[in-house]
């Protein structure tokens, strides 16, 4: 049960009955099968998040069953599957921002409430009134607020730190618009900013692509090939299969239930995708055929 | 800047309301100073309240303050007759009336599937229904005056005294400087609630923080304008205010000043013809500032739009006509030089050596034959061109580039032929079909995409030179 590797893991994830202590430690391990990898698959503790057994209903209707997984210790983690697999939910899940029917999050192997300031969260851009009376830098400020603590006025200092974030996603000139004055690309960059403001060790972004220009998308990438330079963990909803194998050392395959998860070599296989995406079998053969992919 | 600039603007207006008032009445000015208080704090509270997307709330709030007024009455009236014309005592009630409406809200959408606006609409139906029930209830009465409540639903402002001021006052400057203290957790507790969760603030709290400052602003509103109108104080300020800003500290600012004018306006023109009710010239001032900001607001008033838009439309006008020019001469033979610069159909070898475009006239049929101008557009332009010297006649119906001119046509033409190789190169539109689409971006290419875009075709245009167009020119007559 303990080996990382991707049947073992579908195998665990199988429901909420299922409670065995191997299980969830076995899920994933680093992209090599080395000493290293193996300890920390043995000892989740440490891995930056571990999610063992969740299962999340909206009203009576069950999104996410039994899921079980543990992040690598860093790297890019793509978490890929067609629309209501409950790919939102699992982040905003693990980040109690919807209640859990089942299961447990660790963070770093402790609950999330101790660790918050070593996560970084980038919501989808939707998920805001960009018409907001705000500029750019103050968006990208906010993520400073909890180190500036209670009452106290965002300084020259804060300010400096967010200008810093802002030149690193390549939007320092846009610092004073009005962020209804950028480009949806733009504004997915400044949630990126946000994020790198906070100088987290582990980051859990939703759809960073979704929508997003050519040159969004390369500064994008860009930042978080430096994030897994330094050793930091980044799990981002991903939904261009395309670019998956480019961009992800990880992938995590969601459709309800965890349906694999593993360095992306191994776990982003045809027949996993078709496990993942069901019917939808004609498009992912002409996929997988034209990324090359050896199914069966 | 917006927002001091137009506090700036306001203020010698107040201050000549205040002179024109030239009431040295004792008891105008204590209202004066309520009424003002009330107002900012209403606008200061409703700026984060409309921001959160709660301009409703204030509705059920205010609504259902109703309720809560007449029950402490009946209640403080039964313990000792008298005691129920306290403002203190009433307003407490409504303020526990205040909070159960939302609670009661809050508790149907947490139960049910019941949607907000419906949720809100149910409390506001019961606890206004309720209130009105009990003030038939309260008429009946042994003990106390029921007639000072119905005050409670239009509003008295003519009738409050030195000390219900006091009290308003020192509320509204409680709501205030709340308003200030927790101007960054409420800023992003109103741009992005779930993460200001994940950063461990205590929504929560937060939320109930504002909903209580709603309804404390309800509240003391209650006496001064009514129930009813209440919401309007809290809505109408940071709606207008919006129109002059759009950075959440001026913003306030401007939201301040426009909700302590309306109070100012509507108090002292109410003082002046005591027949109309204060709350309602109060709320009725508010919705002119609303308007003028609407019209004049510098960051988004309909006047400053349309101009804009004009003046976008000209320069755009202008940059085609220019390019116009270029391109007709472009096409002529050099003088000395035989025949079409293109032989037919041809497609231009790049890059091509630049045509001196200074001295060569084009005339009118030329021009018009270029683009399908509406013939007055074409004269506004030619003469906007002469008089920005870029352009100067040549006899009757022919016009030739000056030096400025010239500079700029080449400018004009160059960007517009990079991003029409741009969108042929990287968008895959055929060149036949690219010209269209070119002209609607090329006027507002800011410089560093102009200078990415000159890298990317540097072989076209070697030392800044102007690339040949990728398409045919329309055929310019000679």
């Amino acid at each position: 049960m303990s080996s990382p590797n991707l049947q073992n893991n579908e195998g665990s994830a199988g429901g909420p009955g299922h409670s065995s202590a191997a299980g969830a430690a076995a899920p994933t391990a680093g992209p090599d099968d080395s000493a290293a990898a193996r300890e920390a698959a043995q000892h989740p503790d440490t891995s930056p998040l571990s999610i063992h057994d969740m299962t999340v209903a909206y009203q009576r209707r069950p999104v996410l069953w039994g899921v079980d997984f543990d992040a690598p210790q860093s790297g890019l983690v793509a978490i890929i599957g067609p629309n209501g697999a409950g790919k939102t939910t699992l982040i905003r899940a693990a980040l109690d921002l919807v209640p859990r029917t089942a299961g447990e999050v660790r963070f770093f192997g402790q609950p999330y409430a101790s660790q918050r300031h070593r996560v970084a969260y980038v919501p989808q851009r939707t998920s805001v009134d960009w018409d907001f009376p705000v500029s750019a830098l103050d968006v990208v400020a906010m993520g400073l607020y909890r180190q500036i603590g209670w009452f106290r006025p965002v300084r020259r200092k804060h300010r400096e730190q967010a200008a810093d974030a802002l030149s690193q996603v390549g939007m320092a000139d846009f610092r004073h618009r009005q962020i209804s004055q950028l480009s949806g690309g733009q504004q997915q960059r400044v949630f990126l900013a946000r994020a790198l403001a906070q100088n987290a060790e582990l980051y859990l972004m939703d759809e960073p692509f979704a929508g997003v220009d050519a040159a969004t998308e390369r500064a994008i990438v860009e930042v978080l090939r430096t994030l897994r330079s330094r050793g930091r963990t980044v799990l981002a909803v991903h939904h261009d299969l395309q670019t998956v194998s480019e961009y992800f050392d990880h992938v995590v395959l969601l459709n309800m239930r965890l349906v694999a998860a593993g360095p992306t070599e191994e776990a982003f296989t045809a027949e996993n995708l078709r496990r993942t995406y069901g019917g939808r079998l004609a498009l992912l053969d002409r996929v997988g055929h034209a990324m090359g992919l050896g199914g069966e | 800047m917006n927002g001091f600039l137009f506090s700036s603007a306001m203020l010698p207006v107040a201050e000549t309301l205040f002179a024109a008032l030239q009431l040295p009445a004792y008891n105008t000015q204590v209202v004066l100073a309520g009424t003002f208080l009330l107002g900012v704090a209403a606008a200061v509270t409703g700026t984060f309240m409309l921001l959160r997307g709660q301009a409703l709330a204030g509705d059920v709030v205010s609504h259902a303050t109703l309720a809560g007024v007449v029950l402490a009455f009946m209640v403080a009236e039964m313990f000792q007759a008298g005691s129920g014309r306290s403002l203190a005592v009433l307003l407490t009630g409504a303020f526990l009336a205040g909070g159960a409406a939302i609670g009661l809200t809050t508790f149907i959408l947490r139960t049910t599937r019941i949607r907000q606006d419906a949720a809100m609409a149910i409390s506001l139906g019961v606890f206004y229904g309720l209130g009105i029930s009990l003030l038939t209830v309260a008429e009946d009465f042994p003990t106390g005056n029921v007639a000072g409540l119905s005050h409670f639903l239009e509003g008295m402002t003519a009738s409050l005294r030195l000390s219900d001021v006091q009290l308003i006052g020192s509320l509204s400057l409680l709501a205030i400087v709340l308003c200030g203290v927790l101007f960054k957790e409420l800023r992003l507790l109103s741009f992005d609630r779930d993460f200001a969760a994940t950063q461990g603030w205590p929504v929560g709290l937060l939320d109930l923080v504002l909903i209580g400052l709603i309804v404390l602003v309800a509240v003391v509103g209650l006496k001064a304008v009514g129930a009813v109108l209440v919401v309007a104080l809290l809505i109408i300020p940071p709606a207008a205010a919006r129109f002059w800003s759009d950075r959440l500290s001026r913003m306030i600012l401007a939201s301040a000043v426009i909700g302590g004018a309306s109070a100012v306006c509507g108090t002292v023109i109410s003082t002046m013809l005591p027949s109309l009710a204060a709350g309602a010239v109060i709320v009725l001032s508010g919705a002119v500032l609303f308007c003028l900001s609407l019209a004049f607001g510098t960051e988004r008033g309909l006047v400053w739009q349309a101009v804009h838009h004009r003046r976008t439309t000209r320069r755009v006008d202008r940059q085609h006509l220019l390019r116009a020019v270029y391109e007709i001469i472009e096409q002529q033979p050099e003088p000395g030089e035989q025949g079409s610069r293109y032989g037919e159909g041809e497609k231009p070898d790049r890059p091509h050596p630049e045509p001196d475009i200074r001295h060569r006239p084009v005339n009118r049929a030329q021009l018009q034959n270029c683009r399908r101008w509406v013939p007055a557009r074409l004269e506004r332009s030619l003469k906007q061109s002469i008089r920005e010297g870029m352009l100067e006649p040549v006899g009757a119906d022919a016009w030739q580039l000056t030096e400025d001119g010239a500079v700029s046509a080449q400018r004009i033409v160059r960007n517009h032929r990079l991003w029409e190789m741009y969108l042929i190169s990287q968008v895959d539109i055929p060149p036949s079909h690219v010209d269209r689409d070119a002209d609607d971006v090329e006027h507002f290419l800011p410089p560093d995409v102009i200078e990415s875009l000159s890298r990317q075709f540097a072989a076209s245009s070697p030392g800044g030179q102007i690339p040949a167009s990728p398409h045919l020119l329309p055929p310019a007559e000679q």
